[in-house]
């Protein structure tokens, strides 16, 4: 691959800047320019071209406007590098827009393929860099001079190894894989997780089922033997009273008793006491009697005066009007009224006396006795039914000391007495067996319910194992990924360790002084002395160190498998007097198998290297500046 | 070291384990494409596919 032209539109300096690089002999080309007239500005326009960015510092420190300050505002920057590959041409050509002076968005790749006289915009103008040079590595290619002095300070370069022999995508799938395993024991942990615990907790239900079944057995032991105990106490006492029962039974027959005593003590009290209360009105009954039913035979022949309203004709007189029909009274009516008052008062004072007076109270004696006989009559009965009640607690009482006197036994008592105890430790034990039960019961239930959620889990489980299979695969991949890296980094450090060799001694003009280059795992370099076969490196001269990473640089373009052109900027800068002439040779050399530019001072382009250099068929520019250094040109020697 | 010799060296590595030279080979030709959209959908299928066909 070579470069054959570089077209640059108002990229800072450069307001219209077209430069050939035509193939001879030599493919080697150089352009010569002042501090600050755009050296670097040109080794930038190449790599913003081509990667949009510009990593290269300005010798100046002072960052001008990438649009080029005498172009008008409205202008776009365009940088097209054109390039020839065995079977095509390739343009790649970015752009950015501007408008009054400011830029409109990010600037554009675009890349036409060129292959058989058939033009083509290429999809993915990225894509076709890479094919060009990779970004990662293209400091191998387009680089400052310094960087040939500097590679001793840092020597990290590692990375840009590991990028070119595809280590990096080992190193993608690496940590892909490693996402992809975390992943995989993330989930397969989960589900291992959760059939742990569901197992320890099945594991405690059931040994708490086994314990409820000791517990279930034993109830029904100690069950067993209290009810045939029982059975041999029964036996024993059969036809036997119970004597603690007689005894309880005679207490609680002398408690009624004795109640029932008390009862009809009382009754006889209140028998007393109400023939008390009531005896007069007793024996004046008959009398009593006697005289309401004479009252009320004489009211019932009228043989008591009417009762008459004595008031209303006490007033019908004193009115002289009569009260019933208003009429005025004449004094007939007067005379009748007033003997009709003297009458009554004579007559019915008697009768009031008896009918208003006497029969009301004679007849509260009356009902007053016969209530009497009433509450009598109910405390009678009572007496009689509490009688009755004592009798017959009497008798059982009876019945009962006749018992106890017959069976008062120690023996029987103990034996009873055991057997109480028995029934009542029954009586717990079935309670507690009960309990026993249902406890079983519930577990049973519990553990048939953890079963089944086991069962899910186990299901997760088969996904456990799917997982494991998975973790197993990454696990075997990325083993086999970091032998393989180890691996072809070797094999790397030794390919570029063999080029390297090959290049220096190739090139260098001091052909008995070193034995051989190491390159190391860290990619440092050491220079063999041949005499002390020890590392020389830090006495050598600056350009055999140069001439060192130049050899190392094109050991990587040889692994790399780019065979793109080296541009460097200022290669000579560092080196003085002879090995001038010395290095000039060596990219003479290298360029009959590379392209090689070189961009250098004027003062790097001394007699010495001019004269190597000196062949018609190498092109040589010189790059200038306007006098009032607002515009560069590249013009041909 | 170019991409075959990458493979090979892969499979070097494998031994006799040919399922899963395979997988890292195809793992490897999808990290050499850089089309990477999904990666963690495109290595699960990739590891689905091989995990079950190691046995």
């Amino acid at each position: 691959m070579r470069i054959e032209k570089i077209k640059i539109e108002n990229f800072r300096l450069y307001k219209n800047v077209e430069v050939n690089f035509p193939k001879s002999e030599n493919d080697i080309h150089i352009l010569i320019g002042d501090n600050g007239v755009g050296k670097t500005t040109l080794l930038n326009a190449i790599i913003w071209c081509l990667y949009g960015d510009e990593p290269q510092t300005y010798s100046n420190d002072v960052l001008l406007p990438r649009l080029n300050t005498s172009a008008g505002s409205d202008s776009d920057v365009v940088v097209e590098l054109h390039v020839k590959t065995n079977d095509s041409r390739i343009v790649y050509k970015r752009t950015q827009i501007f408008k009054n002076g400011t830029s409109r968005g990010d600037a554009i790749l675009e890349t036409f393929v060129t292959t058989d006289g058939q033009t083509e915009r290429a999809s993915d103008p990225e894509w076709e860099v890479t094919k060009f040079v990779p970004g990662p590595i293209s400091d191998f290619y387009f680089f400052d001079g310094e960087r040939l002095d500097n590679y001793f300070k840092s020597s990290n370069i590692e990375h840009e190894i590991f990028i070119l022999s595809h280590i990096d995508l080992l190193e993608d799938m690496e940590d892909r894989l490693k996402t992809k395993y975390k992943d995989y024991n993330t989930s397969a942990t989960k589900f291992s997780t959760e059939i742990e615990e569901l197992e320890r907790e099945l594991e405690k239900k059931e040994k708490d089922l086994e314990e409820k079944n000791e517990e279930k057995e034993n109830f029904e032991r100690q069950i067993q033997i209290a009810k045939t105990r029982i059975n041999k106490l029964d036996e024993d006492l059969r036809g036997v009273p119970n004597i603690k029962m007689l005894e309880s039974t005679r207490n609680s027959l002398k408690t009624s008793k004795d109640k029932y005593e008390k009862m009809i003590s009382k009754k006889n009290t209140e028998l007393n006491e109400l023939l008390i209360k009531n005896a007069p009105q007793i024996f004046l009954y008959s009398l009593i009697d006697d005289i309401i039913k004479d009252i009320e035979r004489k009211i019932k022949n009228n043989e008591l005066p009417t009762p008459i309203d004595e008031k209303e004709l006490e007033k019908s007189l004193k009115m002289n009007l009569c009260r019933i029909c208003g009429r005025k009274l004449n004094n007939e009516s007067v005379e009748f009224i007033k003997k009709s008052l003297e009458e009554y008062n004579i007559s019915s004072e008697e009768s009031k006396i008896l009918t208003r007076e006497m029969l009301p109270d004679l007849k509260v004696f009356q009902n007053n006795v016969k209530n009497y006989i009433m509450l009598k009559n109910n405390i009678k009965k009572d007496f009689k039914d509490f009688k009755m009640d004592l009798e017959r607690i009497n008798e059982e009482y009876a019945e009962n000391e006749e018992k106890y006197k017959k069976y008062d036994d120690e023996n029987i008592k103990l034996k009873y007495e055991e057997r109480k105890e028995l029934e009542d430790s029954l009586e717990q034990d079935n309670q507690d067996f009960g309990e026993n039960k249902r406890a079983i019961k519930s577990l049973m239930k519990k553990i048939k319910n953890k079963k089944e959620e086991l069962d899910k889990a186990m299901e997760g489980n088969k996904k456990t194992k799917i997982f494991n299979r998975k973790k197993n695969l990454c696990t075997d991949a990325l083993n086999v990924i970091s032998e393989t890296k180890k691996s072809i980094m070797e094999d790397t450090r030794l390919m570029v360790e063999k080029d390297t060799n090959t290049n220096f001694f190739n090139l260098t003009w001091k052909k008995h002084t070193f034995s051989k280059i190491s390159v190391n795992k860290d990619y440092s370099l050491e220079l063999i002395h041949k005499k002390t076969g020890k590392n020389a490196i830090h006495s050598a001269s600056a350009a055999e160190k140069e001439l060192l990473v130049l050899s190392f640089t094109l050991g990587i373009h040889k692994i790399s498998g780019f065979d793109s052109p080296l541009l460097i900027d200022t290669p000579l800068a560092r080196v003085s007097g002879k090995h001038r002439e010395n290095f000039s040779e060596i990219f003479l050399k290298v360029s009959n198998n590379k392209q090689i530019i070189l961009i250098l001072t004027p003062d790097e382009y001394s007699d010495d290297v001019k004269e190597v250099f000196a062949d018609e068929t190498i092109q040589k520019s010189i790059i200038g500046i306007n006098l009032d250094e607002t515009e560069s040109e590249i013009k041909k020697v | 070291m170019d991409d075959l010799d990458i493979k090979k060296k892969l499979e070097e590595n494998c031994k006799d384990d040919k399922n899963l030279a395979k997988f890292l080979k195809e793992l490897f030709s999808y990290e050499l494409e850089g089309t990477r959209h999904n990666y963690k959908k495109d290595y699960d299928k990739m590891i689905e596919k091989y995990s079950n066909s190691g046995d």
